[in-house]
């Protein structure tokens, strides 16, 4: 069952390059943000998986909550940011 | 239990791989917003649930619960502030060209069904928009003023200037 565990890691983790992709390719700021709460999500689901396949659920698993409080916080701050200063959002030539 | 549990990982993995090739694939920020927030919330819930059945109930049950509601909640509400802040970035709602080659959400529905039937524009409502412009001349200066306005004033609340 180990062995399952890591496969899926991994299946996940492929899924988590693809979602980088977007992130570097953009086009505009919020393309990539959208993209980076992707990888989060992602390597959220990696933690879980490892911590099952090496027997070490109680400490990854607190690690995995910490880092998804930690990733809520991104999206919401910049979201709000861009909301209250709508003119410094993407410059006008990443604009789609 | 077990073989739950793989069905419950795979499926799982496959709303990821879903919400992944979405990201890639979709021609705009809102089609990529909607895939992200729903398949990804879903798919990473399931696999968590996956983690839970394996373990059948032991004492790291209420942290991998806690962690699913968590999910549930929080990836819905950070992309929903995402896509509130670009709205108010005032960008069209159909962008022009991409580098997928679709033009826009219309032109993408068009390429995955050129046989949709789609209610062509009731010629005599045209006409009667048409005569209304004509009559109020003063009424589309305002809604000119309106699209034109300054966006540092402030959010878009919907409301045209009187």
């Amino acid at each position: 069952m180990e062995a399952f565990f890591i496969a899926m890691a991994f299946a996940v983790g492929l899924l988590l390059l693809i979602g980088l992709h977007r992130v570097w390719d953009g086009p505009t700021v919020f393309d990539r943000l959208v993209a980076v709460a992707l990888v989060t999500a992602n390597s959220l689901v990696i933690l879980v998986l490892v911590s099952s396949a090496l027997g070490r659920v109680d400490t990854v698993v607190d690690i995995a909550i910490a880092y998804a409080l930690l990733a809520f916080v991104l999206p919401l701050a910049l979201g709000k940011y861009y909301e209250i200063h709508p003119g410094e959002g993407p410059p006008e030539d990443e604009r789609p | 239990m077990t073989a739950l549990a793989i069905v419950l990982m795979v499926v799982g993995v496959f709303f990821l791989a879903v919400s992944a090739f979405g990201l890639i694939r979709f021609p705009d920020f809102y089609t990529r917003a909607h895939v992200v927030a729903k398949s990804e919330s879903l798919g990473v819930a399931a696999v968590i649930l996956g983690v839970i059945v394996y373990h059948r109930g032991d004492e790291h049950t209420l942290k991998l619960v806690l962690l699913v509601a968590f999910a549930l909640v929080a990836n819905p509400t950070a992309i929903h502030a995402l896509a509130r802040a670009h709205r108010l970035q005032r960008v069209p709602v159909e962008p022009d060209a991409h580098e997928t080659g679709a033009r826009g959400v219309g032109a993408w529905v068009e390429t995955i069904d050129p046989d949709m039937d789609i209610e062509p524009t009731d010629p005599a409502e045209v006409a009667e928009l048409a005569e209304l412009a004509e009559s109020e001349p003063e009424g589309l200066e305002r809604l000119a003023e309106w699209a034109d306005r300054d966006p540092s004033d402030g959010p878009d609340d919907g409301e045209v200037p009187q």
